[in-house]
């Protein structure tokens, strides 16, 4: 059976299309769309690419000269063991940073470390460290006493 | 023995290529596009959107065994993507601008209705239907694609196709009046 509903569809769409006024066509295919004449895709590849390498190299070059420090960037479970001086010298950094604290809670921690009898915390010269690890400039110390 | 091509030489070929398929295709997709969007003057921008898409992909496109199919489902998703855009503009034109662009289709459907009865009252009837249905019925039915075939141009499943068609159909069919109404089926292929 024929539908007819289906088949006046492609009629009415047909008579549709052919009331686009001829100046439209024309217009259309006058105009100059400027193609691309050639495959841009892998010289811009190789451009990137080595645009790329030059800057990695360029910040190689200009960043990380012969004296600049060593990069820290990755943790074990093993701490890394601190030397005798750099033990010492965090040490007296932190009783002598415990001066600059302004907090209430900086002030009670100070006063604490000064009278350890009161508090039951141990001066640092009296502690002994159980973990160090360094890290670039910094050194961690966890204190035991 | 196959001569080396010199590259100024091939890149005018492949323009010559272009316009050549400017030429072919070019009445094709604006009957489809104007049938899609139902206003020449957005066919005809339409087209040109879709033939600069092309053009900046014409190395590539050239290649393919249907670069007309390649253009035409560009044009599709073009229309799709853009109807709501262009709904909202329509409605922001004021003044002769918004007189012109409507009075256009209105020529062409007053045109139209010279193939009196049924076809005019389609005709009518298609123009009032979403832009997703009408673009379905068109694939189908002007551009004689299979169910599965614009399904794939669409880039939904061929039982959204079925669905969208159907629907379109049925609303087609109630907006004909009833002594010129006519019998209907599931669109099948």
């Amino acid at each position: 059976m024929i539908d007819q509903l289906e088949s006046e569809l492609r009629s009415a769409l047909r008579d549709r299309a052919d009331d686009l006024p001829i100046a439209v066509h024309a217009r259309v295919r006058a105009r100059d769309y400027h193609p691309r004449t050639r495959d841009l895709r892998p010289p811009v590849a190789a451009g990137v690419l080595t645009t790329a390498a030059a800057a990695a190299a360029a910040v190689a070059l200009l960043d990380l000269g012969p004296q600049a420090s060593p990069a820290f960037a990755g943790w074990t479970a093993t701490p890394t063991r601190a030397t005798a001086a750099q033990v010492t010298g965090a040490k007296d950094a932190c009783q002598s940073r415990l001066g600059t604290f302004s907090t209430a809670a900086g002030k009670a921690l100070k006063a604490a470390m000064k009278t350890p009898k009161i508090t039951g915390l141990p001066s640092t010269r009296q502690m002994t460290p159980v973990l160090t690890d360094t890290r670039g400039p910094f050194t961690f110390v966890i204190y035991s006493g | 023995m196959r001569i080396p091509t010199a590259p100024g030489a091939r890149a005018q070929r492949a323009k010559a290529d272009f316009e050549q398929f400017v030429t072919a295709s070019s009445d094709a997709l604006l009957r489809t596009a104007y049938l899609v969007v139902w206003d020449p003057v957005e066919a005809e921008d339409l087209v040109q959107e879709c033939l600069l898409a092309v053009a900046r992909r014409w190395p590539r496109v050239r290649k393919m065994d249907h670069p007309h199919a390649y253009a035409r489902r560009v044009l599709v998703n073009l229309a799709l993507d853009g109807a709501k855009r262009r709904a909202r503009h329509r409605q922001e034109l004021v003044g002769d601008e918004a007189a012109t662009l409507a009075a256009l289709p209105d020529e062409a459907s007053s045109r139209s209705l010279n193939a009196v009865g049924l076809r005019a009252e389609l005709i009518e009837a298609l123009g009032t239907l979403p832009p997703r249905q009408r673009a379905v019925l068109v694939l189908r039915y002007f551009e004689d694609l299979s169910e599965a075939q614009a399904a794939d141009l669409l880039g939904c499943s061929v039982g959204t196709v079925k669905s969208t068609a159907s629907r379109g159909l049925t609303r087609l069919q109630a907006a004909l009046s009833p002594e010129i109404s006519v019998s209907t089926k599931e669109p099948t292929r």
